[in-house]
C-alpha cells in the first residue's frame, strides 16, 4: 500500500515511534527527571510544528499547477529536513547538560498536546499530498481514488488500537471483537464503496422524506390535490418512523404497497387530468425510491455480513505472528493482507444466489426511479412548446424501422439486378435467375416483421 | 530499523512522492490508439477504419475487426509499442477496425439485426468492393465475436477465415459472475428504466465488482507508478480506456442478455435475426478459436463450445496465457498470440 499517503503517515510513525522509544530508553538509563526538558521540548516542538505549518499554507497558496510542481520537491525535501532538524535539536536539548534526564512521558499534558499536534501534522501532510496529486488526476479516477483515500484513512485512524491488539498477542476473537471499534469493518466498506447505510429505519425514512419533498415542492403549484397527498404521505412516514421496526426495512416496503394500492380507488374515480396524472406518477415515483432505497441497504447489509469477519480476521493473523516469532506489524503490510481476506469474503458473498436477486431488485427500482423521475418531469412540462422525449423516442423508432425497410429493399434491389445482369451475360442461364427471389422469403418475412415493429 | 534507516526511507519516499507530483503536473495528453488510420466509410454513429501499413503486405485478404459494443475498440491499439492492431500491420496484414461510436438516445432502437446484419454486413460489403474480392476475415472480439459468428453463420459466403478471441457462445455458466448475474437481471425493467439507453458506468460498475477490492490494489501503488514517467503513462492509458465506455443502445442490450446471457440461445440453434435461424453449423471455414486461460470476464468455459458447434474442418483452439485485457496489452499479446494469429491467417490466405 504505497500511496504517498500512507508511506508518509506510516514514516512519520516509525519517526515518531522510534524518538519515543528513544526517550524512553534513555529516559530509563539515566532515571531522572526535571520539569524543564518537557517544557522546552515543547516549545520546540510549537515552534516546529507552527514553521511546518506556514510550509503548508504557502504551498497551498500556490496557483500555478507548473509552479506548484516544480517547488514541491524542494519544499517537501524542505519540510523532512525541518523534521530532522526538529528531531536533532530535541535530541540535543534533551542531552544537554543541563536538562538531561528528563522523561517528557511521564508529563501527561506534554505527550497530550504532542500527539495532538502530531495527528494534526500527519492530517495536513495528507491533505497536502492530497491535493497536489488529486488534482491531477483523470476526473474519472477521483472519485474511486476518493474512495479508496477514505477507506486508508479509517484504517490509519484505527491502527494505534489494531497495532496494540497484534502486540499484545491477542488471539482471542471476542477479545479483538470487543476491543475493536464495532463500526470500523462498516467505516471501511462504506468508505471504499462509497455507500451510507442509514443507522436506522426512520433515519432511512427521513432519507426518503426529504428527497421527495423537493420532488413535490418542483410539481406542487396552483389548486390541485397534491397538498392532501402530501400530507398523506408526510403522516404515513411519522407513523412509520415511530414504529419500532429496525432493521424491518421490508416492513417499509410493505406498507409503502399498501398506500399505493390504498390510493388506486382515488385515481379511479378522479379519471385523468394532469394533476391527477402527476399525483399518481409522484405516488409511484416515491413507492420505486422507498423500494430502491430498502434494496440498496439490504445489499449493503450482505456486504458488510459478509466482510464483518475480515478485519478481526486479519488482526488474529498478525496476532498469531507475533505470538510466534515477535514480528510487529507493518501498516502497509497489514492492508494488503486486509485487502486480500476482503475480497475473499466479499467474492463469495457476490456469488451466492440471494446477493445476485437483491443487487437485481435494487438496480431495477434504481432504473424506475429515473424513469418515472423523467415522466413526471414531462408531465409538468406538457403545455410548453417542445418537443417532449417520448415524442422523440417514437420519431426514433420509426427511423430505425425505415433504415431496415431501406436495407432489405436495397438488397433486393441488389439481388434483382445481379440476376439481371446474369441474364443479360447467358440468357440460358435464365432459370438461374430465380435464385435471389427464392432467397428473398426470408426478406419477406422480415419486411413484414419490420412494418409490424413500426406500427407498434 | 534504526533512525538513519528510517530518515533514509523517509527521503526516498520523499523523492518519490516529488517525482510523482512533477510527472503528473507536466502531464499534456493521454494519447490513445495512435496508429494511423483513414475513415473509409460510414453511417451514422459507425466508422470503418483502414489502418496504413509501411510494411508489405503478406496476406492478400484484409483483416476486418469486430469489437464489442462494451468499451472501445482503442484497446487494441493502446499505445504504441503495446499494440494490437501495430503487431498486426507489421505482420503484414491489412487491417480494417469498426468503431461502434457513442449510443445516444436517438440509438436506443437500434437492435442486434441493426448492428450485425446493418453495420457489420456493410463494412463487410466495403471491403470486398474496395478489394475486389469475395471473401474477407473476420476477426471479432468478446461480444464483437459473438456478433461475427452468427454474421458469418448467416453469411457464410462472405467469410474466408473466422477467428474468434475471448468470445462467450455457451451463456449457461456459473463460473463468472457477469453470467451468474446476468439471469437475475430484469433486463426490461433497466431498459425502460434508463429510457432505452444503458449507461456505460452502470455496466462499469458490474465490472469493477467482479474483482471488488482490484481499485485498493491498484492506487496501493500509485505513487511507484506515477514517479516513473513510462508507467505513469501505461497506467493512464488504461484508467482513460477503461473510463471511455460508451452508453448500449437499449433494444440490442435488451437483447443480448435475455436471448444470450438468460436463454442461451445461440449455441442451442434458436437465435433469429431478421426472421433466419442461426446455425453456426453453417460455419464451415477455417477457424481459430482463442481463449484467455485466466478470463474472468468471459470464462474459457463460455468459450471453448464454439470449436464443437461449427462444422469446420480446420480447426483450432488456441490457449492465451493471460486474462481478458491482457490478450490486447500483455507482453506475451506482442510475442506469441499476433505472430500466431498472422501466422494462421497466411496460411489459408
Amino acid at each position: 500500500m504505497n500511496t504517498p499517503f500512507n508511506v508518509f503517515v506510516e514514516n512519520q510513525k516509525k519517526f515518531y515511534d522510534n524518538w519515543m522509544e528513544m526517550t524512553k530508553n534513555m529516559s530509563s538509563a539515566q532515571k531522572q527527571e526535571t520539569k524543564n526538558a518537557g517544557k522546552e521540548g515543547f516549545d520546540l516542538f510549537q515552534d516546529f510544528f507552527a514553521r511546518q505549518k506556514e510550509l503548508f499554507e504557502n504551498s497551498f497558496k500556490m496557483g500555478d499547477p507548473k509552479e506548484t510542481s516544480e517547488k514541491m520537491s524542494r519544499q517537501y525535501n524542505d519540510w523532512l529536513e525541518l523534521q530532522q532538524s526538529f528531531f536533532k535539536k530535541w535530541m540535543e536539548k534533551y542531552n544537554d547538560p543541563k536538562t538531561a534526564g528528563a522523561n517528557p512521558l511521564t508529563n501527561g499534558e506534554w505527550m497530550q498536546k504532542q500527539t495532538e499536534m502530531w495527528k494534526e501534522m500527519n492530517q495536513r501532510g495528507m491533505e497536502w499530498i492530497n491535493d497536489n496529486l488529486f488534482n491531477h488526476l483523470p476526473d474519472p479516477m477521483k472519485p474511486h481514488f476518493k474512495n479508496y483515500l477514505h477507506s486508508v484513512e479509517v484504517v490509519n485512524k484505527n491502527w494505534e488500537t489494531i497495532y496494540r491488539m497484534i502486540t499484545q498477542g491477542i488471539l482471542n476473537t471476542a477479545t479483538i471483537e470487543k476491543m475493536m471499534n464495532k463500526d470500523l469493518q462498516k467505516q471501511f466498506v462504506e468508505a471504499y464503496f462509497g455507500m451510507k447505510m442509514p443507522a436506522d429505519s426512520s433515519q432511512m425514512l427521513e432519507q426518503i422524506r426529504t428527497w421527495f419533498d423537493k420532488m413535490i415542492s418542483a410539481v406542487e403549484g396552483g389548486e390541485n390535490p397534491m397538498g392532501s397527498w402530501t400530507e398523506l404521505w408526510s403522516e404515513s412516514y411519522k407513523r412509520m418512523s415511530n414504529m419500532d421496526m429496525q432493521p424491518g426495512y421490508r416492513m417499509i416496503l410493505d406498507m409503502q404497497k399498501t398506500i399505493v394500492e390504498n390510493s388506486e380507488p382515488f385515481f379511479s374515480i378522479a379519471g385523468e387530468n394532469k394533476q391527477h396524472r402527476l399525483a399518481r406518477e409522484l405516488r409511484d415515483l416515491q413507492f420505486a425510491f422507498t423500494a430502491y432505497m430498502v434494496h440498496s441497504i439490504e445489499m449493503q447489509q450482505h456486504l458488510y455480513e459478509a466482510t464483518g469477519n475480515a478485519m478481526t480476521e486479519t488482526i488474529r493473523t498478525f496476532s498469531e505472528k507475533f505470538a510466534q516469532n515477535g514480528e510487529t506489524p507493518d501498516m502497509n503490510v497489514f492492508f494488503n493482507s486486509y485487502v486480500e481476506i476482503m475480497e475473499n469474503h466479499l467474492t463469495e458473498v457476490l456469488k451466492s444466489d440471494e446477493y445476485s436477486k437483491v443487487q437485481s431488485e435494487m438496480v431495477k427500482f434504481g432504473a424506475k426511479v429515473k424513469s418515472l423521475t423523467e415522466e413526471t418531469l414531462e408531465t409538468m412540462m406538457e403545455d410548453l412548446p417542445f418537443i417532449p422525449r417520448s415524442e422523440g423516442d417514437e420519431m426514433n423508432k420509426q427511423t430505425i424501422a425505415l433504415k431496415r425497410k431501406v436495407r432489405e429493399l436495397e438488397k433486393q434491389v441488389s439481388e434483382l439486378k445481379q440476376a439481371i445482369d446474369q441474364i443479360k451475360v447467358d440468357p440460358k442461364e435464365a432459370p438461374k435467375a430465380n435464385r435471389p427471389a427464392a432467397k428473398s422469403n426470408s426478406t419477406k418475412t422480415t419486411a413484414s416483421k419490420s412494418s409490424k415493429t413500426s406500427k407498434s | 530499523m534504526d533512525t538513519k534507516q528510517y530518515q533514509d526511507q523517509l527521503m526516498t519516499q520523499a523523492d518519490t512522492i516529488a517525482e510523482a507530483i512533477k510527472n503528473i503536473g507536466n502531464l499534456k495528453e493521454v494519447d490513445i490508439a495512435t496508429a494511423p488510420r483513414k475513415v473509409v466509410w460510414s453511417e451514422g454513429k459507425v466508422k470503418l477504419y483502414h489502418f496504413e501499413a509501411d510494411d508489405k503486405k503478406t496476406c492478400k485478404t484484409p483483416v476486418l475487426i469486430t469489437y464489442a459494443l462494451v468499451n472501445r475498440w482503442e484497446m487494441m491499439d493502446l499505445q504504441s509499442d503495446r499494440s494490437f492492431i501495430r503487431k498486426m500491420l507489421s505482420e503484414g496484414l491489412d487491417v480494417y477496425v469498426i468503431d461502434w461510436g457513442y449510443a445516444s438516445r436517438t440509438d436506443r432502437y437500434k437492435d442486434m439485426e441493426d448492428y450485425i446484419l446493418g453495420d457489420i454486413d456493410a463494412c463487410v460489403e466495403h471491403i470486398r468492393k474496395e478489394h475486389s474480392i469475395e471473401q474477407v476475415n473476420l476477426l471479432g472480439v468478446c461480444q464483437g465475436g459473438t456478433f461475427s459468428l452468427i454474421y458469418t453463420a448467416l453469411h457464410p459466403e462472405k467469410v474466408k477465415n473466422l477467428i474468434t478471441l475471448v468470445t462467450p457462445v455457451d451463456f449457461d455458466n456459473e463460473e463468472g459472475l457477469l453470467f451468474r448475474w446476468a439471469k437475475d437481471l430484469d433486463v426490461d425493467a433497466i431498459v425502460d428504466g434508463f429510457g432505452g439507453v444503458v449507461p456505460g458506468d452502470f455496466l462499469n460498475s458490474g465490472f469493477d465488482l467482479l474483482k471488488p477490492m482490484n481499485k485498493a490494489r491498484k492506487y496501493a501503488s500509485l505513487t511507484d507508478t506515477l514517479a516513473d514517467e513510462g508507467r505513469m503513462m501505461n497506467f493512464l492509458r488504461m484508467e482513460k480506456w477503461v473510463a471511455d465506455s460508451p452508453d448500449q443502445a437499449g433494444e440490442a442490450y435488451r437483447r443480448f442478455i435475455k436471448e444470450m446471457y438468460q436463454q442461451n440461445k445461440l449455441i442451442k440453434g434458436e437465435f433469429e435475426l431478421a426472421g433466419r435461424k442461426v446455425d453456426l453449423q453453417n460455419i464451415e471455414m477455417p477457424i481459430l478459436t482463442i481463449y484467455a486461460k485466466s478470463d474472468h470476464i468471459v470464462p474459457p468455459a463460455t468459450t471453448k463450445p464454439i470449436h464443437e458447434i461449427v462444422s469446420s474442418k480446420d480447426k483450432e483452439l488456441m490457449e492465451f496465457p493471460g486474462g481478458h485485457i491482457g490478450v490486447f496489452v500483455g507482453s506475451k499479446s506482442q510475442k506469441i498470440l499476433t505472430p500466431a494469429i498472422a501466422e494462421w491467417l497466411k496460411k489459408r490466405d
